[in-house]
């Protein structure tokens, strides 16, 4: 933290309210304005800070861009809890990213540029997130193998990087045209990945 | 005089492209500067603007001439799927290049950015071309009749892209053998009833 000691607790609390305030603000602001320009200005004057006083609260751009990230799939997660289990889910996610354009080009642009620098910063964030929703994604294909929409040879790591891949691709096609509809589009490779599952065994490609 | 100061003009500007390349492929789009980029082949950042009036049009540039080179050896005379996969592989010798189409793919997302109108056209161009691909298989009979050509399209697209950055984040990836399970999992789809 800071030199200052945030000894006592009361302060140490007022801290951690003042950096969700932030961080609540800075959803709104993508949201509305997108990630482009001049992004911690106006998180900062959305809070009533000056840029450096906001800096206060996050030690750099990385890890406040981490942060907003982390509670934009915190706000999913609840998107997520509301939905029936199984795919529903990511798919209700997909469509509400729908609504939130500046949020998905900042996602977009942020994880290319972590993803193109091997030493940069974020890469451990980036990778326990994709790690997670490998994991989640894993868990939709056995709830449906158990309730036989997909067979019983579907391969789950393979199905999950498919739908992941798929999704990232499609927020860039669609931040460029929003016709595409990304919600739709991944509801038919999940189809077609079921349609797969009862097919032939694997088709052993490595993956 | 004629071809003289022409060719001279060319070959600067595909020293520039080269060297802008370079210079991403190492400090990614947010940090590669004109200025190193202007240094490096011996000119002014004005000189530098002189062929390539900004920043985003200099990428912009290094990636049409990446497509151009692309289409003479992997779809000529048409695209076919191979020649697809072929880029893909390709694509996997070039890191510099797959970290700047990644990147600037990304930042020129949002309408008022100067590159979007190129990554509008260029989307059009591969989804026409992947759609010939499908046609043409049709025709030939590697794939059947059920196959709604626009989702396989845009889910091949999405996927290409998406591996890409899945690769910049583990090189380990094999890009074209995902590509191509999703490619089976179309033709064996086409079939169904």
């Amino acid at each position: 933290m800071t030199g200052q000691e945030r000894s006592t607790r009361g302060a140490y609390a007022k801290g951690v309210l003042r950096r969700s305030e932030i961080l609540e603000a800075a959803l709104d602001v993508i949201a509305e304005n997108g990630s482009r320009g001049a992004l911690i200005g106006d998180i900062a004057r959305r809070v009533g800070l000056t840029q450096a006083g906001l800096m206060h609260h996050f030690r750099s751009r990385d890890e406040l861009f981490c942060a907003i990230i982390q509670t934009r799939d915190e706000h999913d997660e609840a998107v997520y809890a509301r939905t029936p289990v199984g795919i529903s889910g990511f798919l209700a996610v997909i469509e509400h990213n729908q609504q939130v354009p500046g949020l998905v080009q900042l996602f977009a642009e942020y994880a290319a540029e972590v993803a193109g620098d091997p030493r940069h910063p974020s890469r451990g964030f980036f990778q326990q997130r994709y790690a997670a929703l490998r994991e989640a994604l894993m868990g939709d294909v056995r709830i449906a193998q158990e309730s036989g929409q997909m067979g019983p040879d579907a391969c789950a790591p393979v199905i999950a990087e498919q739908m992941i891949v798929a999704a990232d691709g499609l927020q860039v096609q669609w931040l460029l045209d929003r016709e595409i509809d990304m919600a739709e589009r991944l509801r038919q490779l999940w189809r077609a990945l079921c349609a797969a599952s009862f097919g032939a065994e694997d088709r052993g490609a490595s993956t | 005089m004629k071809r003289g100061p022409y060719a001279k003009g060319t070959a600067k500007r595909e020293e520039i492209l080269s060297v802008a390349l370079d210079v991403v492929a190492a400090k990614g789009c947010r940090k590669a500067s004109n200025r190193e980029i202007a240094e490096r082949v011996g000119l002014t950042q004005a000189g530098l603007m002189h062929h390539f009036a900004s920043r985003e049009e200099l990428y912009q540039e290094v990636l049409r001439a990446r497509d151009i080179r692309d289409h003479g050896m992997f779809f000529a005379p048409d695209p076919t799927i191979e020649g697809f996969f072929a880029v893909i592989a390709h694509n996997a010798e070039v890191p510099g290049l797959v970290r700047l189409y990644v990147e600037f793919s990304a930042e020129a997302s949002i309408p008022e950015h100067p590159a979007h109108a190129f990554f509008l056209e260029r989307y059009a161009w591969l989804r026409e071309g992947l759609s010939g691909v499908i046609r043409r298989a049709q025709d030939a009979g590697a794939i059947g009749p059920a196959v709604d050509v626009s989702a396989a399209v845009d889910l091949l697209v999405a996927a290409a892209d998406g591996l890409q950055l899945q690769w910049l984040n583990d090189h380990t990836v094999d890009m074209v053998a995902r590509l191509r399970r999703l490619w089976d999992g179309i033709v064996a789809l086409s079939h169904a009833a």
